[in-house]
């Protein structure tokens, strides 16, 4: 994939979620204005830059919802659930496009026919919305799901019908391509009128390049608009079509569109091209001619949209010209979505400074170091610019590899301690151990830093993925009759991206139990006395290095009886262990392979798979799951995660001939003990430290080492699983280190008493015990 | 030849194609206060318009032809009906 489309796939993903996020919005509060207009900017781009590639399908469906919205924004059509569903359907299918294109590059067999079908029902939308307004109107004539009419156009016959308007920006190099655009207009079918668009300025004649295209056209057809693209098609991505009609009575000023609306359409295009233009290999004529000409455009552009977006310094070589272009390309682009970017005064006025009138109002240059993230986005600005730079987007496959570089050079500091312990062996080598020791403090200290640094560009807030669910929600609700609102606290709480990305599917999970098992429907609730609207609520911060969400619900919560009942019937346990459980324990059996109390399984849970797979995905990354439920008021789930998978501290044992890890964070404490003092019970083995009942795990016996003499003092290592306290017992406690865990692969990926493997400095290899399985297995 | 220059005028006839463009752009530049003529031009290319349109130079036989000729004389459009 070219790196263009790999960037237009991103961002129409992020369009996408925007989308999804204004769409929901609105359903709660339709008439929330800055809400339509952010779900149109973002549909709108997704069209834009859509007609840089051969997806007509994709362009076409967006662009059919682009006028639907565009219907709404302006009032003629009121947005109800009927348009959500038909917009967040139009959402689902682009996303299931982007897939198919991140996967082969293009659109999926059958995409024309889904495209036609949807773009159909959604134009249907603009006619219902626009027949409703008419009846309420009592203005029989006029058909508000015309787009309004062009200032620039004269009155012509039909008006009141409905005409075809066409906006035609060619390519700046399109006569290198054999296209004569004022040919293809003039034949456009039906053409009552048409009109050269001139640019805001033309340079000196002599100056003037006219080999690049720098004109557009308009023009009106009484056609169809189908008999008007088909005749356009092949320069689709540089067209718009509308329908555009004429009333009597002029349009409210309220109704009528921005009136900078066709100014930043026909920008937007001009953009486009130019981009397009940039990408291309320039054979026919000189490169920097070309780009030259791109510069004057750009500059015109930045003059007839009044934005603050300026060159720095005049650039001669081509390379340098080609650089500064694409910024200040992006910086228009960041300027027309309604960011500032900030400028510096220019060092001269030729050829850079705007034709026009002189920029105003220019921030006062900041310090570059201010925002190292600015600097990165555009070298040619100094001060950050709120939307462009905040935010500095990474490609996660560039970052991967500094995290294994990381991972490299904490293996390659490992190694030293060894390295001594061979030098301290060697005879006068007193010199050599301290000068390796030093380096050794360095190499630690870089590690360090270097880890910090490539941690903080790898957090991404958990607000990214807990913002998804809002349509799980909405439409998981609407499908089983509920009403239930989602709410989330501490969006912006960062956690690594992988944890972040693992997260979504064991909150998927809670919350379809919750909407399944927990919520009971408005008439239920109601007499229960609870509101008719149930919530989801999700919290999440940080506590210690762990990121913390819980997922809570005000259902009816859980039947604990109820769940130990189950657990008897199916043999999870027995029934004097049931009566002997504590309520806490009784609600941990929920995470139980094939516990469920839904009699009936439906395809959205209940068939007791749901928490136990919940369970097993949050202690795979390294996290711990808690539950809270209070019968008729509701349950609270817990997930605590570290907030990085990748570099942990460890400590190391010594158990017969191998080495073993546990995470620092699940050790309580380590202690040497008399084995006069355990105690035993029927096979089970116990000591009691500090007032608290230990259980013993003898680890020896675990992994079926031989047997040798009982020492006089054993090493006991005090874990915490889950809230409760083992004592794992060892031959002998090694220093902690830091090491990169890696998931168990091939023929050892179902050992379930490893959670990974790590890779030590003398080469050998480190296993990690999976604590909460070689707990359970002493124990079954 | 579609075009014919002398200090004065420009004269298009037939159509004019890009490819006059390499005469017509240095003439131009040199007969700033010349007259283009346009009244038997049946048809330009579009760099031709484009070239026309951005000298500014005043244009003859175009005005109240009602066809396409309309293009070289401000507000550069085409009625057609």
């Amino acid at each position: 994939m070219n790196s263009l489309l790999a960037q237009f796939v991103s961002e129409c993903r992020d369009l996408i979620e925007t989308a999804s996020r204004c769409l929901l919005d609105l359903e709660n509060d339709s008439s929330n204005k800055d809400q339509i207009d952010e779900l149109f900017r973002a549909v709108h781009t997704i069209k834009g830059a859509s007609g840089l590639f051969e997806f007509k399908p994709l362009t076409s469906t967006v662009h059919a919802g682009e006028d639907l919205l565009d219907a709404v924004r302006a009032g003629d059509v009121r947005f109800n659930s009927d348009i959500a569903d038909l917009l967040l359907e139009m959402l689902d299918r682009l996303v299931e496009w982007l897939d198919q294109i991140d996967a082969t590059d293009s659109l999926p067999a059958g995409a024309e026919d889904t495209s036609a079908e949807l773009s159909r029902r959604l134009r249907l939308q603009l006619e219902d919305g626009s027949a409703d307004e008419v009846e309420a109107e009592e203005t029989a004539e006029a058909s508000p799901a015309f787009d309004a009419w062009p200032e620039d156009v004269p009155p012509l016959p039909g008006a009141d019908k409905g005409l075809t308007f066409v906006t035609y920006l060619p390519s700046p190099n399109a006569f290198f391509t054999g296209d004569d655009p004022l040919q293809t207009v003039l034949k456009t079918p039906g053409l009552m009128w048409m009109q050269i668009q001139e640019p805001e300025s033309w340079p000196d004649l002599e100056a003037l390049d006219p080999f690049i295209v720098q004109i557009g056209f308009l023009a009106v057809s009484d056609a169809s608009q189908a008999e008007v693209e088909e005749h356009f098609s092949y320069v689709a991505s540089e067209i718009s079509i509308q329908t555009i009609g004429l009333t009597d009575a002029p349009p409210a000023e309220e109704a009528a569109p921005e009136p900078d609306a066709a100014l930043k359409e026909l920008a937007t295009k001009l953009l486009a091209s130019q981009k397009e233009l940039l990408a291309s290999e320039q054979h026919d004529i000189s490169e920097h001619k070309c780009l030259e000409s791109i510069d004057q455009v750009l500059e015109r552009l930045t003059n007839a949209l009044e934005l603050v977006v300026v060159r720095t310094k005049p650039v001669h070589d081509t390379a340098s010209l080609r650089e500064t272009l694409e910024h200040w390309i992006h910086d228009i682009e960041v300027e027309m979505a309604g960011g500032a970017v900030a400028v510096e005064d220019t060092e001269d006025d030729e050829p850079f400074a705007p034709l026009g009138e002189p920029i105003a109002a220019a921030p006062e240059p900041q310090p570059a170091q201010e925002d190292v993230s600015a600097e990165i986005a555009s070298p040619a600005v100094s001060t950050p610019s709120p939307r462009a730079s905040s935010h500095l987007r990474v490609d996660a496959e560039r970052v991967d590899p500094l995290m294994n570089l990381a991972g490299e050079l904490i293996v390659a500091k490992n190694a030293m301690p060894f390295l001594a312990q061979k030098a301290e062996a060697a005879d006068n080598a007193g010199d050599l151990v301290r000068e390796i020791k030093s380096q050794h403090n360095t190499i630690n200290r870089i590690a360090e830093e270097l880890q910090a640094a490539i941690m903080q560009i790898r957090m991404v807030p958990v607000g990214n993925i807990l913002s998804r669910f809002n349509r799980l929600v909405r439409d998981l609700s609407r499908k089983l009759g509920k009403d239930i609102q989602y709410l989330v606290d501490g969006e912006d709480t960062e956690a690594d991206k992988a944890i972040v990305d693992e997260l979504s599917e064991p909150v998927v999970h809670l919350i379809r139990n919750s909407i399944d098992h927990g919520i009971e429907d408005p008439k239920a609730r109601e007499q229960a006395g609870k509101p008719r609207q149930g919530t989801i609520r999700i919290r999440a911060y940080h506590k210690e290095e762990n990121v913390v969400l819980e997922i809570s619900d005000d259902g009816k919560g859980i039947d604990v009886d109820r769940v130990l009942t189950k657990a008897v019937e199916r043999g999870l346990l027995d029934q004097e262990k049931a009566a002997n459980m504590s309520r806490s324990e009784a609600l941990q059996l929920v995470f139980l392979p094939g516990l469920s109390t839904k009699e009936e399984v439906s395809d959205l849970s209940g068939r007791g798979v749901g928490m136990d797979s919940v369970g097993s995905m949050v202690r795979r990354m390294g996290g711990q799951i808690g539950i809270d439920s209070e019968q008729g008021f509701g349950t609270t789930v817990t997930l605590s995660l570290p907030l990085s998978m990748s570099v942990q501290r460890l400590m190391m044992v010594e158990v017969g001939d191998g080495l073993y890890s546990v995470p620092v964070d699940s050790v309580v404490e380590s202690q040497k003990i008399d084995p006069a003092k355990i105690r035993r019970h029927r096979n089970a083995e116990m000591v009691v430290l500090r007032d608290r009942l230990i259980p013993l795990v003898r680890l020896r016996d675990l992994f079926e080492c031989p047997d040798i003499e009982e020492p006089q003092t054993l090493s006991v290592m005090v874990v915490d699983v889950d809230g409760h306290e083992s004592g794992l017992v060892v031959d002998k406690f090694h220093p902690g280190l830091d090491a990169i865990v890696k998931p168990m692969t091939g023929v050892l990926s179902g050992h379930q008493m490893y959670a990974g493997t790590a890779l030590l400095g003398d080469g050998s290899i480190l296993l990690a015990l999976n604590l909460r399985e070689m707990i359970e297995c002493q124990y079954h | 030849m579609p075009i014919s220059l002398t200090p004065e005028a420009a004269v298009f006839e037939g159509h004019v194609d890009i490819t006059d463009i390499d005469q017509l752009h240095p003439w131009m530049v040199a007969n700033t206060g010349a007259v283009l003529d346009v009244t038997d031009c049946t048809s330009a290319h579009t760099a031709v318009v484009q070239i026309v349109v951005a000298s500014g130079m005043p244009v003859i036989g175009a005005e109240d032809t009602g066809d396409w000729r309309s293009v070289f004389n401000k507000p550069h459009s085409v009625k057609q009906v």
